[in-house]
C-alpha cells in the first residue's frame, strides 16, 4: 500500500510539472493588445516636440492665434520626461513662443479694430489703437531676437536625440515666416495710420456734432437728456431735417451697444433725445451722438460726424455670503439654504433670494430685516440624477439701483433609500419550507407598491408591498439543494416612486439538508472502519514483534476464517516460530510474511523450501482462496518435516 | 503491477490533473478571477459587479441595471438581439473595446460611430510611452464629475461621434497608427484631439463607449481616474446599480477553454444522485472485505 501512494505522489508531482509549463503559457498576452505598466518601457520623444513645436509655428504664421494658443497651454499640461537641461530650456522656448503669439494675435485684433473705428468716423478712438499697435510692435522688436536665440539653443541641444535636420530646418522655416509676418503687419500699421490722417483730414471738412449731457453722473435706470446741433463744419451752418443717432455703449469695444434712440434736427440743427441709462454693473458708459447721411444728396455733400462722453454710473454694490447648503440633494427633499445678503444702500431687507440648478428655479423667498435668509430649496421631480450647478442669486432692487449678484456652487443630486426591516427564520431544514416577512418604510412612512425580490439558494421569490410598506413570502428549499450551513439571504426592494432608489439587504439563514447530513455521516463511519482495520493489524503485530506465541498469533488471525485456514495458519506460525529460535530472526510487525521468508533464508536449502511452501499456503489463507482440508494437511505435514528435518540435520 | 494498480494510477493522474486544473489561480485577459496585472479581479471587487456567462442572465427593463461588456468574440445574432433588448428596455451599455467586435454592438443599436480599428498613440501626453495616452480633454458633465485624467493602454479612438456625445479626447497630438510603424506620418489623417469616450442615449437605456478596455485590469485600475470614470458610467441612471460583467466574451486560451469546460462535469458531480452513487460506491469498496470475511 505504501508503495501504490508512493507511486501515485510521484504521478502527481510529474502531472504539475508538466502542466506548469502550460499554465505559464497561457499566462502571457497572446493577441491582446494590453502592456503591463509596470514593465512598460519609457521613451523621451523630443521629435514630437519639434513637430508640434512647428505645428504651433504654422498656426501662428496662418493667423490661427487661437489655435496656437490652445496647442501651447495643452502643451503645458502634459509633464514632460526629458533628460535633465533640456527641461529649463523647453520652458523659455515655450514662454517665449507664447509671448510672441500673444503679442501678434493682440496687434492683429488691434488692427482689425483701428480699421473699423476709421470706417465709423471715430477717429480719436481709432488713434489710440495704432498708438497701442506701435506699442507691441517695439516689443516684438526685443522678443523676436529672443526667440531665435532660445530656438537655436534648443536646437543645439536635441540635435543629439533628433537626427531628423528637415525637421529642424522646418521650425527655423516657420520662425522665419513669423518674422515676415511681423514686418507685414507693421506695413498694416502704417497703411492704417495713413488712412487715419486722410479720414481726420476728410471728416474735419464735413460735419459736426456738438454734444450736452443732462448730467454726466447716472444712476441705473436713471433718465438723461443728450443734446447738441448739428452744423457743416467749414462754416458753421446748421443742418436742418437730419436724423442723429443717441446712444450708450459700454466700453471699450463699440460692438457693445445697449441703447440706440433717433431723434431728427430741428430748423436751426438742434436735437435733442431722452436716453435710460442701462443696468450694466460696471463703473461707467459711453453716451453720446453720431450723424451718418442717409440721401445720396445727403451722402455727396455731408460727411458723417460723431461725437460722445462718458457718463459714470451709480449704483449700491450687494454682497452675499452662503453661510450653509446642502452638498447633496434627495430628489423631492426639502433643504434649507441660509446665508446673508449686505451692501452698500439701505436695500437688505427684502431683496428676493432665488435657487436655481442648472436652469431650474428650485425656490425662492426674502431677506429678513437684518438681510438673513434660510429658505427652502426643493429639488423637482423631474430633475435626473448626477452633478448639477447651484446657484443662489440675489436679484436687482430699488428698481435696480442695487446690483444682482450670486453664488455657484456644485451639487449632486441623489436619490433616497428606504428602509428595510426583514423578518426571515434562523435557519430552514431541506425540504421544508420558511416565511420571510418585511416592512419598508421611507422617513417613518409605508412605502407601497415598492417591488421585493429575494434571493435565497439559487432561487428568486418576487413580492409587492402592501399599504401599510408589508410584504410576505415563502421560501422553499428544493430537495437538490445540497449545501449546508449558514447561506446568504439578498432582499432587493425597488420602489415605484422615481425619487426613491432601490436597495438591497442581506442576512443569512442556517440551512440544513438531511441527504447531505446522510453522505456526510456514510463517509464518516466508511473512514472509521477502514481506521478501526488498520488500527486492529496493527496491534496484532505489535504482539508478534514482542513476544512471538504462536497460538496467540493464530488466534488473531482466527476471526473469520475456516476450520482449515486456522489450521493453516496454526502451521505456518508454530513453524515461524522454529525459524525465529534457528535464525534469531524476528516475525515484525511490519513485515509481510513474504518479506520475513526473504530475511531468515534458513538453511539448508530443504528447510528453506518447506518454510517457503509454508508461507506460500499462509498468503493464499489470509488474502485470497479459502483453504481447504488437502492445503491444511499439506501444511500440517510440511511443519512435521520442518522439525524432523532438523532434528536429523540439527546444524 | 497488477492491471488494478495501473488502472488505479492512472484514475489518480487524471483526477489530480484535473483538479490542479480546477484550482490553479486563473491568468486569463480580462478575467475575473485573474489576480495578475492582466486580471479584472481588482476591479469586480470594487465594483461588487456580477459575473454572467450569458446574455440571458440580464433582467430586462431595469434601468438600475449595468452590463459592461468587453467584446473580445464574436457575437451570435441572437445575442445582439439580447443586448438590444437590455438597452432599449432601459438598461446601461459601458463598452469597453479596441479592435475587436464593438462595431458589432453599435451597428446592432443603430449608433452611427465607430471604435477606430487602429492603435492611438500620443507621442507627446503619455505615461511612459505612446501606448499609455493620457487622456485630459475631459468635457464637464455628471459622466465625467471628477475625472481629470485617464491612462489608456494600447488603446483605439472613435471615429464619426456626434460633437454632443463626445465627453473626453485625446490630445491634440494624438493621432491613428494605420501603418503601425508608431510614428505619425503624413498619409496618417487621423490626428489632434480624437473622441475616446462617446455617450449616447437611446430610449429608457443608454450607452458608454470607452475605447480601451485595458483600463479596468488590475495593473491600470488604480491608476489616476481610470477606475472613477467607469464608476460614474455605471451610475448614471441609478447610483446603487445593479453591476453585470460579461465574461462570455473573452478570448479563451486553451487553459481557460479546460477550466471552464470543467464546469459542467463540476455541476453534474454537485448532483445529489451523482454525489449519493459517488458515496455508496465508495462505502462498498471499503467495506467489501469485511462482508467477504464475515461469509
Amino acid at each position: 500500500m505504501r508503495k501504490f501512494f508512493g507511486i501515485v505522489a510521484a504521478a502527481v508531482l510529474i502531472a504539475l510539472l508538466l502542466l506548469l509549463p502550460a499554465v505559464l503559457a497561457g499566462a502571457a498576452p497572446t493577441s491582446i493588445p494590453h502592456e503591463d505598466p509596470d514593465k512598460a518601457q519609457s521613451t523621451f520623444q523630443p521629435r514630437s516636440i519639434l513637430g508640434a513645436y512647428s505645428t504651433i509655428f504654422s498656426f501662428i504664421t496662418a493667423g490661427k492665434f487661437i489655435k496656437a494658443d490652445d496647442l501651447l497651454a495643452e502643451m503645458k499640461t502634459i509633464e514632460y520626461k526629458f533628460p535633465p537641461g533640456i527641461y529649463s530650456t523647453l520652458v523659455a522656448y515655450s514662454d517665449k513662443i507664447d509671448e510672441v503669439s500673444t503679442k501678434l494675435s493682440e496687434i492683429d485684433d488691434l488692427l482689425e479694430d483701428a480699421e473699423d473705428l476709421i470706417d465709423y468716423n471715430f477717429l480719436a478712438e481709432a488713434e489710440n489703437k495704432l498708438a497701442d499697435i506701435n506699442g507691441h510692435l517695439e516689443a516684438l522688436d526685443i522678443t523676436m531676437p529672443e526667440l531665435q536665440y532660445v530656438t537655436d539653443s534648443l536646437k543645439d541641444q536635441l540635435s543629439s536625440f533628433v537626427m531628423d535636420s528637415a525637421l529642424f530646418v522646418s521650425v527655423y522655416n516657420e520662425y522665419m515666416t513669423i518674422i515676415d509676418n511681423v514686418g507685414l503687419l507693421r506695413t498694416d500699421y502704417e497703411d492704417l495710420h495713413q488712412a487715419l490722417a486722410s479720414k481726420v483730414e476728410s471728416v474735419g471738412l464735413g460735419t459736426t456734432l456738438t454734444l450736452h449731457l443732462s448730467s454726466y453722473e447716472a444712476r441705473l435706470g436713471e433718465q438723461i437728456t443728450i443734446s447738441g446741433r448739428l452744423l457743416l463744419s467749414s462754416t458753421s451752418t446748421p443742418l436742418p431735417d437730419q436724423e442723429v443717432v443717441l446712444f450708450g455703449r459700454l466700453p471699450p469695444h463699440i460692438e457693445t451697444l445697449v441703447q440706440s434712440v433717433k431723434v431728427q434736427t430741428d430748423a436751426d440743427g438742434n436735437y435733442e433725445g431722452n436716453l435710460r441709462v442701462p443696468y450694466a454693473y460696471t463703473s461707467a458708459i459711453i453716451a453720446g451722438a453720431s450723424f451718418s447721411p442717409k440721401s445720396s444728396y445727403d451722402q455727396a455733400n455731408y460727411k458723417a460726424c460723431y461725437n460722445a462722453a462718458e457718463v459714470s454710473l451709480q449704483y449700491y454694490n450687494t454682497e452675499l455670503e452662503v453661510t450653509s447648503y446642502p452638498r447633496e440633494l434627495l430628489v423631492g427633499t426639502s433643504y434649507m439654504i441660509a446665508g446673508n445678503v449686505s451692501g452698500e444702500g439701505t436695500q437688505r431687507p427684502g431683496r428676493t433670494v432665488q435657487f436655481w440648478l442648472n436652469n431650474d428655479l428650485v425656490g425662492e423667498g426674502l431677506t429678513d430685516d437684518d438681510g438673513r435668509f434660510d429658505l427652502p430649496l426643493y429639488p423637482l421631480g423631474h430633475l435626473g440624477l448626477g452633478v448639477y450647478g447651484l446657484r443662489v442669486v440675489v436679484l436687482p432692487d430699488d428698481n435696480g439701483i442695487s446690483a444682482e449678484t450670486f453664488k455657484s456652487f456644485v451639487v449632486e443630486l441623489v436619490r433616497a433609500f428606504p428602509e428595510v426591516e426583514i423578518d426571515v427564520p434562523g435557519y430552514l431544514i431541506s425540504p421544508m419550507s420558511g416565511s420571510l416577512s418585511g416592512t419598508v418604510s421611507f422617513d417613518q412612512e409605508p412605502v407601497t407598491n415598492a417591488g421585493v425580490s429575494v434571493t435565497f439558494c439559487g432561487k428568486m421569490y418576487e413580492a409587492i408591498t402592501d399599504s401599510q410598506g408589508d410584504f410576505s413570502l415563502t421560501l422553499e428549499l428544493p430537495v437538490s439543494y445540497i449545501s449546508i450551513g449558514s447561506q446568504n439571504l439578498a432582499v432587493d426592494v425597488q420602489p415605484s416612486d422615481s425619487w426613491l432608489g432601490s436597495i438591497t439587504v442581506q442576512s443569512g439563514v442556517v440551512v440544513v439538508s438531511p441527504l447531505n447530513i446522510g453522505f456526510f455521516s456514510a463517509t464518516l463511519i466508511a473512514a472509521g472502519v477502514v481506521v478501526h482495520r488498520w488500527r486492529r493489524r496493527r496491534s496484532s503485530d505489535d504482539a508478534v514483534e514482542l513476544s512471538f506465541d504462536a497460538e496467540a498469533a493464530t488466534a488473531d488471525f482466527q476471526g473469520g476464517l475456516s476450520e482449515y485456514g486456522e489450521g493453516v495458519l496454526a502451521a505456518y506460525f508454530e513453524a515461524a516460530e522454529v525459524i525465529r529460535e534457528l535464525t534469531g530472526v524476528n516475525l515484525g510487525p511490519n513485515v509481510t510474511l513474504r518479506e520475513y521468508l526473504r530475511e531468515v533464508k534458513p538453511e539448508p536449502e530443504r528447510i528453506r523450501e518447506i518454510f517457503a511452501e509454508l508461507t506460500h499456503l499462509a498468503e493464499l489463507t489470509l488474502y485470497s482462496s479459502k483453504p481447504n482440508s488437502t492445503d491444511a494437511g499439506k501444511a500440517n505435514g510440511l511443519l512435521k518435516e520442518l522439525k524432523r528435518r532438523l532434528i536429523s540435520e540439527p546444524t | 503491477m497488477s492491471r488494478l494498480n495501473i488502472l488505479l494510477l492512472a484514475v489518480a493522474v487524471i483526477v489530480a490533473v484535473l483538479t490542479i486544473l480546477w484550482f490553479y489561480p486563473s491568468v486569463e485577459d480580462f478575467g475575473k478571477d485573474n489576480n495578475s496585472w492582466n486580471g479584472l479581479s481588482e476591479f469586480e471587487q470594487k465594483s461588487g459587479a456580477v459575473s454572467i456567462d450569458s446574455f440571458t442572465e440580464l433582467p430586462e427593463g431595469r434601468d438600475d441595471t449595468v452590463l459592461i461588456l468587453i467584446p473580445y468574440s464574436a457575437f451570435t445574432a441572437a445575442e445582439l438581439d439580447q443586448i438590444k433588448t437590455y438597452v432599449t428596455g432601459g438598461g446601461t451599455l459601458v463598452l469597453l473595446d479596441d479592435y475587436r467586435y464593438g462595431n458589432d454592438v453599435l451597428e446592432i443599436l443603430n449608433i452611427n460611430y465607430r471604435f477606430s480599428g487602429a492603435p492611438l498613440l500620443d507621442p507627446l501626453a503619455n505615461y511612459k510611452n505612446e501606448k499609455f495616452p493620457k487622456i485630459l480633454a475631459i468635457t464637464a458633465a455628471p459622466l465625467t464629475a471628477g475625472i481629470e485624467m485617464i491612462i489608456f493602454d494600447h488603446a483605439s479612438c472613435l471615429l464619426g461621434v456626434p460633437a454632443d456625445e463626445i465627453f473626453a479626447r485625446s490630445s491634440s497630438f494624438g493621432f491613428v497608427d494605420e501603418d503601425g510603424d508608431s510614428l505619425y506620418d503624413e498619409g496618417e489623417e487621423r490626428k489632434g484631439a480624437l473622441a475616446v469616450i462617446a455617450h449616447t442615449v437611446l430610449g429608457k437605456g443608454r450607452v458608454v463607449a470607452i475605447s480601451d478596455p485595458s483600463i479596468i485590469i488590475n495593473g491600470m485600475v488604480e491608476m489616476e481616474d481610470n477606475y472613477a470614470i467607469v464608476e460614474n458610467a455605471t451610475r448614471l441612471s441609478d447610483l446603487n446599480p445593479r453591476i453585470y460583467l460579461d465574461q462570455s466574451h473573452l478570448e479563451g486560451s486553451a487553459f481557460f477553454n479546460a477550466k471552464s469546460s470543467l464546469r459542467p462535469a463540476r455541476d453534474i458531480i454537485a448532483h445529489p444522485a451523482v454525489l449519493f452513487g459517488m458515496v455508496g460506491t465508495t462505502l462498498l469498496l471499503v467495506l467489501k472485505p469485511l462482508r467477504r470475511r464475515r461469509r
